[in-house]
C-alpha cells in the first residue's frame, strides 16, 4: 500500500476499525486469554445488544437529534413481554407485541421531536422516566421470570457454534446499512441532518422522515429487549439501564456527528466494540467493576479527540471562515 | 499604527499544493478607496485574509509606512489599525447599536464595570461620522439591513483603524440603500481612510472608487484607475479573455399558456397580482428589495403553504388550477425553484453534488425505496457533462464548489427532476461575470426545451436584458408589465419609475 491511501485510510471514517484492531492486538499480547473462542463469542454475545441499540441511535444521531429513552423502551417491553408469558401467550404473538410497542415509543418521540417540535433531548427524557417508572410501577423491583421454554433460542441459543444473538446482530447490521446507504430514506435522514430547511425546499418532509428515524430506533430496542430477556429468561426494572448512554456513545466514538448530517453504521459497530472489548478486558483483568465507567468515559473523550485532529478542527478556526 | 500606507511585497501563500497567491504586491495610500476585482478563488479574500492577519504569508512581506512589520493574527493586525468589516453580518441582532460596537470592550475598567451613558454617547459621535442619527438604544435586528452595514463599519471605526475592508458592503442591498453605504465609504476617505472595497458589482465599483486592483489565478493583474476603465473592460479584465455578450438572450416564438396568476394575494406580502408565463418566454420581476419578488416565488413554489398563510385568488398552470401546499407538492408538479438563499434552501451542502441532484427526483431513482445508484450515476453525469459543472466527481462535497457551479447543482437537481418550470430567484447573486453569461445561455437552452423560466432579481438590467415579459413590482403589488418583445429599445433605466 502507497503512502497516499493509506493517508486516506486514516483519515476516512474506517480509520476506527484500525484502533479496533490495534487494540485487540495489543490485548491478545498482554492478556491471552482474551483471544480464546469462548472469550471472543461471550465478547460479541455482549456487543450484540448494545451494538443493535447503536446502530438505531446512529439514525436518530444522523437527523441531528438524540435518544435517552431506548434503555427505558427495552426495559418496558421486556418486562410487557414477561407478563404476556405469563399468561401463556405463544412466542410470536408476544414477538409482535414487543416490536409493537417499539414502534409505538418510536412513534411518540419521533412526533414529539417533528411535529410538536419539542427538543429531541427533552422529549426522550421524558419518555426514558416514564419508561423506567411504569417498569418500576408494574414489577415493583422485583424480576419476572419467563418460563417459555422455546424463547431461549433467541438468547441463548447456538447455530453452528454461534450465540443466535450474533446472527441478529448481523442481520441488524445488513439492514441498517442498506437504510443508511441504499434506501432512499437514509438520503433524507442525512439530508435533514445537515441542512432540515434546504430538504424541506427539495421536498422532503421533514416531520415523517424524523418519525422513521425514531421509529427505527425504537425497533432496535425492540430487538435488543427480546435478546436481553431472553439470555436471562426474565425481565427486571434494571435491565436497560444505562445502556442508551453506551449506544451514544458507541455512535459518538464511531465518528458520526452529534450535531446531525452523517452516519456511519460500521464506525458504530467498531464503537461498540471498542467498549465492549476495553470492559471485557478489565473484566479478565480483575479490575474494580466501579472503574469501568471511568475508563468508559475517558474512551469517550480520546475519541472526540482523535475526531477532531482527524478532521482538523483543532488546527482551524471555525468562526473565521 | 499606520499612518500614510500599507505596502504588500512579494507576497506569495500555498495551501497543501495549490498556491493560491504568487508574489503579490500592493501599495496602498491613505485617503483612497480601493475596489478588489477578480473572480471566486482569484485571490481577493486570501490576500485580505494576509492583511487583517487571519492568514500568514508563506513569502514576503507586509509594510506599514514603510516599516516592515508582521501580522501574526486578527487582534495584531487590528492594533496596527486593520478593520475588517465581514460580508456576512456577523453581528448580534438581539443586542442594541452600542452593544453592537462596543461588545468586545463594554467596560472600560478591570471591575467588568460598565459605563452606559458614556458609550452610548460614544457610539453617537461614530455615527455622527458616518453622518447617521438613530436611537443607539435601538435592537439591531430592527435596523434595516443598510443600516446594519454601517453599523459593521462603524464596529471597525471604533477600533481606531485607519486601513478598512470592507468585503461585499452592498451585495444584500437596494440601490438606494446602497447609495447610503457609499456615502459613508466617501465620508471615510475624505477623513483619510484607506479602503479597500470587494464587490461583484462593477458598476459600482467603478463608480466608488479611485483604483482597482484586479486579481486573476492568484497573480495581480493590474491596478487601475477607475475612470480610465468602463464595465466592459473591467469584465475582461476580471476573466481574461473577451467576453461574448453581457446578456445572450435569444427569443423563440411564444408558445401556450404555462402558468397564470389570477388576482392573487398573499396577506401582508403581495396583493392582487395578475401575470401569464407563455411557453419560449422568459418572465422577469423587477423590483426593490421587499417589493414581492421572492414571495411571488415562494407562492408558487409553495413555501407560503395554505395552513400558515392566507393565500386569496387562483393560479393556473398548464390550465389547471394549482394549490401550492408545500414544496414537496409543487415538485410533484414538476415545478422548481433555484432560491435566492441557495446554501440554506437550494443544497445541502454538506452533501454531494450526486446526492444533491437527485435529491427531488429520489422517488424517480428508487424502487419500493431502493436506490438504484446505477441510473442515478449515469444521471448525474450526464448533468455535469451538459451543464459543464467543475469539480473532481460527482462525489464531491458541493459546499467545496464555487458560486456559479453551486447554482448549476441546484439546476441539475430541477433539470434530474425534469421540471416543467423553474423559478430563479437572485439567479447570479455572488457569481463572476463570466460563468453568469454561462449561466443565461443556460436559461435560453431551457425555453428553447419548453421548459417555463421565471427570473426575479434585483439587478434590474438582468431582469430587463433575459426576459420577454417584465413585471415590476412595488411594495407587493405589480405596478407595470412591459413586454420586452416589443419595446427592445427600453433600458434598465426605463424602469426606475415604476419601482
Amino acid at each position: 500500500m502507497n503512502r497516499e491511501k493509506l493517508k486516506k485510510l486514516l483519515s476516512s471514517e474506517m480509520s476506527i476499525i484500525l484502533v479496533l484492531v490495534l487494540l485487540c492486538v495489543i490485548i491478545s499480547i498482554i492478556t491471552p486469554t482474551f483471544a480464546s473462542t469462548r472469550n471472543i463469542m461471550s465478547l460479541l454475545l455482549r456487543t450484540s445488544s448494545t451494538g443493535i441499540l447503536a446502530i438505531g441511535m446512529t439514525f436518530v444521531i444522523a437527523t441531528g437529534g438524540i435518544d435517552l429513552s431506548v434503555g427505558g423502551q427495552l426495559t418496558l417491553m421486556a418486562v410487557v413481554g414477561a407478563l404476556f408469558f405469563e399468561n401463556n401467550w405463544p412466542v410470536p404473538v408476544v414477538i409482535l407485541v414487543i416490536y409493537a410497542l417499539g414502534l409505538l415509543f418510536g412513534l411518540f418521540n419521533g412526533v414529539g421531536a417533528s411535529v410538536l417540535k419539542f427538543p429531541p433531548f427533552m422529549v426522550t427524557l421524558a419518555l426514558q422516566m416514564i419508561t423506567y417508572g411504569v417498569t418500576l410501577y408494574i414489577t415493583e423491583g422485583r424480576s419476572i421470570l419467563i418460563k417459555q421454554e422455546s424463547y431461549e433460542f433467541f438468547g441463548l441459543g447456538k447455530i453452528a457454534g454461534i450465540p443466535v444473538p450474533v446472527y441478529i446482530f448481523v442481520l441488524v447490521i445488513i439492514i441498517g446499512t442498506l437504510l443508511l446507504k441504499r434506501f432512499t430514506v437514509g438520503r433524507k435522514i442525512l439530508a435533514i441532518g445537515s441542512n432540515a430547511k434546504g430538504a424541506w425546499y427539495s421536498g422532503i418532509n421533514v416531520a415523517l422522515t424524523t418519525i422513521i428515524a425514531y421509529i427505527i430506533a425504537g425497533l432496535t430496542a425492540s430487538t435488543a429487549a427480546i435478546i436481553l430477556s431472553s439470555k436471562l429468561m426474565s425481565a427486571a426494572a434494571t435491565l436497560g439501564e444505562g445502556m442508551e448512554l453506551d449506544a451514544i456513545a458507541a455512535v459518538v466514538i464511531g465518528g458520526t456527528s452529534l450535531a446531525g448530517g452523517n452516519g456511519y453504521i460500521v464506525g458504530t459497530i467498531a464503537g461498540s466494540l471498542i467498549i465492549e472489548v476495553i470492559s471485557n478486558w478489565m473484566t479478565l483483568q480483575s479490575v474494580n467493576p466501579f472503574l469501568r465507567n471511568v475508563v468508559k468515559g475517558g474512551i469517550i473523550l480520546l475519541a472526540l479527540l482523535i475526531d477532531n485532529i482527524r478532521r482538523g478542527k483543532l488546527t482551524k478556526n471555525e468562526f473565521a471562515a | 499604527m499606520i499612518k500614510e500606507s500599507l505596502e504588500l511585497r512579494h507576497i506569495c501563500k500555498s495551501f497543501g499544493a495549490v498556491q493560491v497567491l504568487d508574489d503579490i504586491n500592493l501599495t496602498l495610500t491613505s485617503g483612497k478607496i480601493y475596489g478588489l476585482a477578480g473572480e471566486n478563488g482569484a485571490g481577493k479574500s486570501t490576500t485580505m485574509k494576509i492583511i487583517n492577519g487571519a492568514y500568514i504569508a508563506d513569502k514576503g512581506e507586509i509594510l506599514i509606512d514603510g516599516e516592515p512589520t508582521h501580522f501574526s493574527s486578527p487582534l495584531s493586525a487590528q492594533e496596527a489599525g486593520i478593520g475588517m468589516v465581514y460580508q456576512e453580518l456577523n453581528m448580534l441582532p438581539d443586542l442594541s447599536i452600542t452593544e453592537n460596537v462596543f461588545i468586545s470592550r463594554l467596560a472600560d475598567n478591570k471591575a467588568g464595570y460598565i459605563r452606559w451613558n458614556k458609550l452610548h454617547e460614544k457610539t453617537k459621535e461614530l455615527l455622527k461620522m458616518l453622518n447617521l442619527e438613530l436611537d443607539t438604544h435601538i435592537k439591531l435586528g430592527d435596523l434595516k439591513v443598510a443600516h446594519q452595514q454601517l453599523i459593521a463599519i462603524v464596529r471597525a471605526l471604533s477600533i481606531d483603524c485607519k486601513v478598512i475592508i470592507l468585503d461585499e458592503p452592498t451585495s444584500a442591498l437596494t440601490e438606494k440603500d446602497s447609495a447610503l453605504v457609499l456615502d459613508a465609504i466617501r465620508r471615510l476617505k475624505d477623513l483619510g481612510y484607506i479602503i479597500i472595497y470587494i464587490s461583484h458589482k462593477l458598476q459600482e465599483m467603478l463608480t466608488a472608487t479611485d483604483e482597482i486592483i484586479v486579481f486573476r489565478n492568484g497573480r495581480k493583474i493590474g491596478q487601475y484607475a477607475s475612470a480610465e476603465l468602463d464595465e466592459e473592460k473591467l469584465s475582461e479584465l476580471i476573466a481574461g479573455r473577451k467576453l461574448e455578450a453581457k446578456f445572450p438572450k435569444k427569443r423563440y416564438p411564444q408558445g401556450k399558456e404555462l402558468l397564470r396568476f389570477d388576482h392573487v394575494s398573499v396577506e401582508g406580502y403581495l396583493e392582487d397580482v395578475s401575470f401569464t408565463l407563455y411557453e419560449g418566454d422568459i418572465l422577469g420581476f423587477a423590483g426593490l428589495l421587499g417589493a414581492g419578488k421572492t414571495e411571488i416565488a415562494k407562492t408558487i413554489f409553495g413555501v407560503f403553504g395554505k395552513n400558515t398563510f392566507h393565500i386569496t385568488g387562483k393560479i393556473y398552470f398548464e390550465g389547471k388550477e394549482l394549490h401550492p401546499e408545500n414544496p414537496g407538492k409543487s415538485i410533484q408538479n414538476k415545478i422548481g425553484l433555484v432560491p435566492e438563499n441557495r446554501a440554506a434552501e437550494g443544497l445541502v451542502t454538506d452533501m454531494s453534488i450526486m446526492d444533491n441532484a437527485i435529491m427531488v427526483s429520489l422517488k424517480k431513482m428508487a424502487r419500493f425505496g431502493w436506490l438504484d445508484k446505477k441510473a442515478a450515476k449515469t444521471s448525474v453525469d450526464e448533468m455535469i457533462q451538459s451543464l459543464e459543472i467543475k469539480c473532481n466527481g460527482m462525489g464531491q462535497k458541493v459546499g467545496d464548489l464555487s458560486g456559479g457551479n453551486q447554482q448549476k447543482v441546484v439546476l441539475a437537481k430541477w433539470l434530474t427532476l425534469g421540471a416543467k418550470l423553474i423559478i430563479f430567484d437572485e439567479p447570479t447573486r455572488g457569481i463572476d461575470v463570466g460563468a453568469k453569461v454561462a449561466f443565461y445561455e443556460l436559461m435560453n437552452q431551457l425555453v428553447s426545451q419548453g421548459i417555463g423560466v421565471i427570473i426575479m432579481s434585483s439587478e434590474t438590467d438582468e431582469v430587463v436584458n433575459m426576459s420577454d415579459t417584465v413585471v415590476v413590482l412595488k411594495e407587493g403589488k405589480v405596478s407595470g408589465t412591459i413586454s420586452m418583445r416589443e419595446n427592445e429599445q427600453l433600458s434598465e433605466k426605463d424602469f426606475q419609475k415604476y419601482m
